[in-house]
This record gives structure tokens, sequence and C-alpha cells, in this order.
């Protein structure tokens, strides 16, 4: 990466000149977006198709006798949200969170990065990090999992991999953002252990490696808009974790009142100037807001935008978007990341056998993407799944129907050697909310959080129970950006596929795994419970919130529950043996080693998962938390040694007394295997 | 395709429309298919039409939609002299504004108790009597009006009925089973009279047994030998009706074994012995062509559509 942080903080000294040379309304002009509500809304009106949000950059700033460009937003994270038919549709990052490979998320963030700039951009604000404390977030979807350490990995990979390209990555949506129709309106609250050992450590992971913006989020933490938070922007963000770059308000909402924002840390409004601009001089005038917040604020800008406008050293043009490689980069995600979660020896279908294959369920022919919302990205195609299937085993004859007629459904399902159900949710069930009708939504879809069940929707249910024991070749495939209960239909089907939204090509990686092409090697970044009340409980149309310490796979194993499916699992179509598994410490970091070994009949990838148990510590702590990852290729009969290391330091708990993470002195359990579950582990200890 | 194939029904009138339009007495059509879908809606008297596997007769006030690519064949029933509309539309205004690898075979018949449309069959009647009406009138002005109400009509079929999607993926040939579909037809059509004519078939068409029974099954929903009985029977009543050869030579010319097989098979089939057959049958031509018509009166079939038409629903 050339923009470092440390190649950024060099500039210090020539962005102090340009700030010193800036009248007050200069300088708070850099602290606003350039565009006006009224004219945004208008284009989503006028031409809904080419100028919908985001359909250029949004711009910031900037000014061109003082040399200082214009921050220059695009939205994502499933790509580029710019333009029509032109980005690259990636997976969501649930599913990117399901490869659990950090190399390929940084090659994804490249990509992106490089379509940012063949847009014209400056900045990608797809970094999402938010933790879904219950899966029924509706933009889940936008992040990786319901774990703190591997959110951060992963986030942290997408950040190196889009400032590698020169773009400022924004990580968002700082902080405690996990609730969407009460996004507006709703305080969270939670203990100190919560807040350090649970919702920020993904965050801080983020911007030590490097993060040079952050989003703060619209709710309110402790009573107080994030986009104003004293404690969260100035104290945590800016003076614990010494965070360089700068902080811009979520959109429209993220900003409540002039002098409190600017006071409370708030560096930019975006994306239009309504509390900020005028109001602002204002404050500063009147003595509201001392100026010195203006130039901390205008330094912040100034230094990052140049440190990154000189960095790019080459053009980016208009045949990166979309390219063969880049799209190639989302079918290998997907092919990555999409999990299979049952398979009583059904898959892979064997191409010759299966003359006709019958799809059913609404999902089946859609273009299963993901929301409408502040995260759509308008590929060229999408592969939905049918096309998908018909593509991949040509000679297969692929019959789709809906599945409303369960008599239809049947008869279908009798004339077919194979069944795939495709079911889950859409951008109507879950996703980004605006509003409770579509059409005062500029998203012109429901979206929302999944309040009223976690589960399939009841017509999908009975189809399945109803259809899928007609044939004995059935396999269900689910959509959806974050768990799907499957208890009342699991035993109807003998394979279960959870494909989360998987991109432009997500239909070709379906079918390929369904056909054995690829070897499907997705493990579950959350735990699917047998009950939906296992998990912690949200009101999700509430001005209040609290937040327990324990929530996914951690709360489970404290309350002693077994899972439906465990966090971290995923089958292939072979088998791998661990062997010879070593537990040590080094400096400040504990490390497990292991031989893995391929021992089935065709080549696949393994995800080796490193868990760190907290049984003899003092204070109250989980079972066990996942703490390291990686992810290998075996051919088969291939033996690998892994090594997995994991630093001290986030083995830490958070000592509300001392007010500083500290390291339990005691032997922790260590655990190496393919899943969190005990049966997958390999056990040892060691003592710190 | 085989060019020579008489089965395929090319249906090119569309000089005005991409649509054929037209009012018929039907006497026979047997099993054919096109890439159009058509539209029947019987006006007088019934038809049989053998589509979806599931032979149905339509009454008066019936409509029946056979799919694109649908093998099906249409008759007369014996009672009583028809009048049908139909309306034959071209494939490609399906696909105007959707993907045309994805081939739709809707459900719009009003004989069946399933899947019915989501809004009443009137009300697809009505739009196609309107149709009707309006390509009798036959110019500039009705030419426009066609078009609308066409795409109004697949609208509401989009909308309203139940569809299962035939996928085809970006590589495949189009209707490579099709076309074989049609080669093992037109053999039977030309061949059934030969000794051992599915061995042969098997042989030409390079296909088990069980696939071609598999592949006829699932289009037509009969298998081969079924097929060849069929054909000769037809043969069998065509020349019981029209010649005066004794029956033993209609026997060996039709490629029956022996008397025996015949008569116990015309019973079994027909419910009517030959010789009764010969005495009472109804007319059937062994027309080489695809659909026999019959004579009927224009006038009465536009008073019909007419009265459909001004019907309050």
């Amino acid at each position: 990466m050339k923009c470092t942080k440390q190649k950024r903080l060099s500039y210090t000294e020539k962005a102090l000149q340009i700030v010193n040379s800036l009248t007050l309304e200069e300088k708070v002009s850099l602290m606003s977006g350039n565009i006006s509500l009224e004219s945004m809304l208008e284009d989503m009106r006028d031409d809904p198709d080419n100028k919908h949000y985001n359909y250029i950059p949004y711009s910031a700033g900037g000014i061109k006798q003082h040399n200082v460009p214009p921050m220059l937003f695009c939205d994502g994270p499933r790509g580029v949200v710019c333009g029509n038919g032109k980005a690259t549709c990636f997976p969501v990052s649930m599913l990117r969170g399901a490869t659990f490979d950090i190399d390929l998320e940084e090659r994804i963030g490249r990509a992106i990065g490089k379509e940012v700039r063949a847009f014209k951009g400056n900045l990608f604000a797809g970094v999402c990090i938010n933790l879904p404390y219950n899966p029924g977030w509706g933009r889940s979807q936008e992040t990786y999992g319901e774990e703190s350490f591997h959110l951060g990995e992963m986030g942290a990979a997408l950040t190196r991999g889009v400032q590698k390209e020169n773009v400022i990555a924004c990580v968002k949506h700082y902080a405690f953002n996990q609730m969407e129709i009460s996004r507006f309106k709703v305080s969270v609250d939670c203990d100190k252990r919560t807040e350090r050992e649970v919702f920020l450590p993904h965050f801080k992971k983020c911007i030590d490696q490097g993060a040079a913006c952050v989003m703060s989020s619209y709710n309110l933490y402790k009573g107080i808009h994030c986009g104003h938070h004293e404690y969260l922007l100035n104290r945590v963000l800016k003076e614990e974790w010494d965070f360089d770059g700068f902080i811009m308000s979520d959109f429209g909402w993220g900003i409540r009142d002039t002098a409190e924002a600017a006071n409370g840390g708030q560096n930019m409004e975006m994306c239009c100037t309504e509390f900020f601009g005028e109001k602002l001089v204002k404050a500063v005038k009147d003595g509201l807001v001392d100026e010195s917040k203006i130039d901390d604020a205008a330094l912040r800008i100034i230094r990052t935008l140049i440190a990154f406008d000189e960095a790019c050293d080459r053009d980016y043009d208009e045949s990166l978007l979309g390219c063969r490689e880049h799209i190639n980069l989302a079918l290998e995600a997907a092919r990555k990341g999409i999990t299979l979660i049952k398979n009583d020896g059904l898959l892979p279908l064997d191409k010759a056998a299966v003359r006709r294959i019958v799809v059913l369920g609404k999902q089946g022919r859609n273009e299963v993407i993901g929301d409408h919302g502040s995260s759509q990205v308008r590929s060229s195609y999408v592969i939905v799944p049918i096309k998908g299937l018909a593509n991949v085993s040509p000679k297969s004859e692929v019959v789709y129907y809906n599945g409303e007629d369960l008599d239809h459904a049947k008869e279908l399902a009798q004339s077919a050697d194979a069944v795939v159900f495709v079911v889950g949710c859409d951008h109507d069930d879950e996703g980004e909310y605006v509003a409770v009708e579509p059409d005062n939504s500029y998203t012109g879809s429901v979206g929302g959080d999944r309040q009223y069940s976690l589960g399939l929707h009841q017509d999908e249910i009975e189809l399945i129970q109803t259809v899928g024991p007609v044939n004995k070749n059935s396999v269900a495939v689910m959509v959806g950006g974050n768990m799907i209960m499957m208890e009342e239909w699991k035993d109807s089907v003998n394979a279960i596929i959870m494909a989360y939204y998987a991109g432009m090509e997500g239909g070709t990686a379906i079918a390929e795994i369904i056909y054995g092409d690829v070897n499907p090697s997705g493990k579950l970044p959350y735990v699917v419970p047998m009950k939906e009340s296992d998990l912690p409980q949200v009101n999700w149309d509430s001005e209040n919130q609290w937040y327990e310490y324990y929530h996914g796979y951690a709360r489970l194993e404290k309350a002693g529950i077994a899972p439906s499916v465990p966090y971290g699992f995923g089958l292939s179509y072979t088998s791998f043996e661990i062997k010879n598994a070593q537990f040590t410490k080094a400096d400040a970091a504990v490390i497990a080693s292991c031989e893995v070994t391929n021992t089935g009949e065709r080549s696949g990838d393994e995800v080796i998962q490193l868990y760190v148990g907290f049984q003899n510590s003092k204070v109250d702590r989980p079972v066990k938390l996942l703490r390291g990852f990686k992810r290998i290729s075996l051919e088969k009969d291939e033996t690998q040694k892994v090594d997995i290391s994991c630093p001290t330091e986030e083995l830490c708990w958070f000592n509300e007394e001392t007010g500083r993470m500290e390291l339990d002195h005691m032997e922790y359990e260590m655990y190496i295997g393919t899943s969190s579950a005990g049966k997958d582990l390999v056990r040892g200890s060691v003592m710190l | 395709m085989k060019t020579e194939s008489y089965l395929f029904e090319a249906i090119e009138d569309r000089v005005v429309y991409p649509a054929k339009v037209f009012l018929a007495s039907i006497d026979h059509s047997s099993f054919h298919w096109h890439y159009e879908y058509e539209l029947i809606l019987v006006l007088k008297g019934s038809v049989l039409v053998n589509a979806d596997q599931k032979p149905v007769v339509l009454g008066v006030g019936d409509i029946f939609l056979v799919n694109t690519q649908a093998i099906h064949e249409i008759y007369r029933t014996e009672e009583e002299e028809n009048i049908c509309l139909f309306i034959q539309i071209s494939q490609n205004l399906f696909n105007d504004f959707r993907d045309a690898s994805q081939i739709y075979h809707f459900y719009l018949n009003s004989k069946s108790e399933t899947l019915k449309p989501k809004k009443e069959f009137r009300h697809f009647i009505k739009m196609a009597a309107q149709i009707g009406l309006n390509a009798i009138e036959r110019n500039e002005n009705t030419a426009y009006r066609i078009k609308g109400m066409l795409y109004l009509f697949i609208a509401d079929l989009y909308q309203y009925t139940s569809y299962d999607i035939y996928q085809r993926g970006s590589e495949t040939a189009e209707n490579e089973n099709m076309e074989i579909l049609m080669n093992i037809i037109d053999y039977i059509q030309i061949h059934y009279q030969d000794e051992n004519v599915l061995g042969d078939l098997y042989k030409k068409v390079g296909m088990s047994e069980k696939s071609v029974y598999r592949l006829l099954k699932i289009n037509i929903g009969f298998s081969a030998k079924e097929l060849v009985l069929s054909r000769k029977l037809d043969k069998a009543k065509y020349l019981l009706k029209y010649t005066d050869k004794p029956i033993n030579c209609i026997v060996d010319e039709c490629g029956f074994h022996s008397e025996k097989t015949f008569y116990r098979t015309f019973r079994k089939v027909l419910s009517i012995t030959p010789n009764e057959y010969r005495k009472h049958g109804i007319v059937l031509k062994d027309s080489r062509e695809i659909k026999g018509y019959l004579d009927f009166n224009q006038t009465e079939g536009r008073v019909l559509l007419e009265n459909i038409v001004q019907r309050r629903c």
C-alpha cells in the first residue's frame, strides 16, 4: 500500500500550510457534500434506472485554487454502485465472509478500488463491518458474519485491497448499527465489556490496518447520536486508536445538530449540506464551536485527500468496469463462499443422469443479488439460478415453476430426475429500509429487518415439506443475507445449500456446486440455532435496545445449547483429516499447528479454524472464540502443514476497573479444526 | 427439422401483424408443432385437443392455449360441426421484453380444474373474441388495434396464469430435443406399416428404446408403440370408409400381423367393430396436409364472436 498511515502523516506539514491559507468559510466548505437533496431526489424520480442513488460519485469539498481535490464518494460493498450496467456485482459481504479467504477479499478490494477510480471516484464506502447482534438485521448481507475477530480480518483485507489502488476505504457504520427499521431513532446501550470486546474490536482492527475514513452511524449510543458522539468519535477513534483520517456522517439523517456534531468530532456532513456550511460558520462565529475543531477537520480531510491523490500514479480507464478479470473474481468468490450445509449422499448430481431437473420456488428465476438499497450494484447481467443450471448442464432440461400450486409442483417433481428448491429472501424481505410504503422510498422495495420470522416464508416451508419427499433427489438452495432457520423442513430434502446473495455469476456457481464442477468450501459465518429464542432478542421497532454480552455461537455455547448447525461449518465433496495438532506460545502470540490431509477422492479447499477457550478465567468469558483461520487447497491424498498464530492481545478482556484490555494469565484451551463443533476440533492448551 | 416434413406447420401469414387470426371448422389436425402460441376458442360445437398429454374436449365458450413448440393434435368430435377461432401468435412477441432463452409454458385451459388463472376465463375469452372480430375487418386501423390487444393478452398471460419456464443454457442448441422428437414422429408417420418399424427407428435416431419412450411420453404422452398403433388405426379407418378393399387386405396394408389382432385392437380402442365402422363411422380424410378444414358459414362465426364481445360480464 502506497498510502499507508505513515505516508499520509508525511503530508501533515503540507496540509497544515493549506489549512492556514484558507478562510473559515473555505475550511467549512470542505466539510460537507456538494449536492442538494432536491436534485438527488429529482434525479431518482426522473430517471430511476440511470440516475439512481450514487450513479455518479457524490462529491464533497474540494478547492481547486488551493489544490485540494474533492472527496468523491462511491458506495458499496457489493461492488461499486455507480453507473448502469457497467460495474462488477460481487457476492455480498456475508458470502465473502463465508469464504474465510483473506487473500480473496483483498483481491476483491483491489478490483473494487480500480472500478471506483474508473468511475472517477476516490473513496469507497463499502467496508461495512457491523456485527449482526441478531441475524434478523436487514442489512446483514453487507457485513461478513457474527464474529468480531472474523469481521475485523475480512474488513481489514478489503481495506488493504481498496487502498492499494489509491482509493480511500471508508469503514462503516460506526457504531452499534445493526437494527434497520429503527436506525434513525434507536439508542443502543450495553456494558463496557460488551462495547470493547464485542462491538468495537473489528473497527479498531481496520483502523490499525490503515483505513483512512470512517462513517458514523445514524443510531444513538447511550442516548447520543453516533454522528455527534464525543466519546466514540473524539476519545475512542481519534485519541485512543490514533485515527489520522476523517469521519463522515451517514447520509441525510446522520447529523441532527450543528454544534453538537462539530464538537463531537464529526468532520464531514454527507451527502448534502444542511447542518454544516453556513450554519457551521455561524456556530463558530457565535462561539458555539471552537475554530480548532474546524482546523482539525480541514487538516484531516486535506491530508487524506492529497495523500491519496498524489499516490494515484496510474490511469484507470472505463475498460476496467465489469471486465472479465473482475467478473471471474466475483465467480471465484461465489464458488468459495456458497456453503453446503447438508448432503445425504445426493450431491453432486451426475449430469448424465439428470435428463430433467425441476426448479421450484419463487427465487429460482430471480436476480438474487441482494437488496435495493444503497448497496445495489447494477451489473451488465446477472445469471439467475435456472440459467446457471441450464448453462452448466446443457443436456439436462431445466423446468421452472414458482411452486404456488402444490399438486402441480408435485407432478413436476415426480417427472424429474432431480428437484431444486430455490427459496429465501429478496429485497422486500430484508435490506435497506427507508419507508413503510415502497412508493415513498427511493429503493422501490420494502426491505427492513426480518421482524416476524428468521425462517423461510410459510408457502416455501409448505412447498418443501409437501414436494420434497416426492423426489428423493431434492436439494434446497437458500438465498438470503444471514441465517435462515431450517428446523421445520430440513428433513424433507436430502441436501441443503446456503447461497447467500451470490453476485452476478451466482447462478453459475450454484449450478457448478450442485453438479460437482466445483467442490463446495464455504463455511457458515454464523450459527444456525434450533430455536430463534436461543439468540438474543431484539425489539426491531424501538427507541431503546440493550445489547447483551453474548450473542451468536458464543451465546449458545455459554448456555450449553446445541446448535442446529455450528458456526464455521460447511461440507465438502472430499474429506479432510487433521493430525499432529500442536499448540505453543511465542513472544506475543499463541500458535496452533497441525497437518491436514485430503483423505477423499478429489481436490478441495478447507478452512482450518483456531478457537481459544477461556474456561479458566476468573471473570465471565465465552467458552471459546474464533481467533484465527486459514483457507487451504489440497489435492487428493495431499498433506499440508498449517500454522495459525494469534496475537495475545486478541485474547484480552476489558477490565472496567482499570479501563484497559487485559490478558488473563492462565491456561487457555486451544482448538484447531474445521468448524466450531467439538467433534470437528482437536483440543490442547497453552499456558500464558 | 426435415424440410420435407409435413408435420411442421409453417405459420407465415404475418403480413400485417405478428399473428394469424382466423375462423375455421376443424376436421382433424394430426400431431404437429409450431413456434407460435396457438389460442383456440370454440364458438360452436366441440373439438378434441390433445396437448400436454391430456386429451380434452372443448365445448362452446371454451378456451385453450397451445404453447409454443408443444406437439398437439386437434380433432372434430363426432357429434356436431364446429366453428373455432384460432389465434396463432408469434413467439417473438412473447420475448419482446423477456429473456429469449426462457420458454414460457402457460396454463390456460377452461376445461381444467387445476392451475386456473387468477383472472376469470371470460376475461381471456372476451379479449380473444375482440381480436377475432378486428381480424375479420382487416384494415390498417385494426392492425394497430390487434397488435395492441395481442400485447394486452400476453401481459395478462404473464400476470394472471400459472406457467412453467423452460430454461435453455447460453450454449444449448435450440430445440435439439424437439428436432429429434419430430424426426421420431415423422418416421412413425411414414413407416408405421413396416414390420420392424420401432427397431429401425431406434437405429435411425441412435437412441435406446428407453430414451425414445421417455422423450415421447414427456412431450406427447404417447409411447412409440401407441403412436404406431394409432397411425395404423387411422389408416384402417380411412380404408374402411373410402375403399371397398376387403378387410384382410386392409389388415396387411396397415401392418397388422393377423386379422385376429386387428379385430381385437380395433374394437378395444374404438369400441366398435371394423364392419360396424364401415357402415356408420364418421368421415375422416387421409389428408397429407396438416389440417383438414371443413366448410362453414363465416357470417355465423362473426355473429358468435359479436355475441361474446357484447355479452355483459
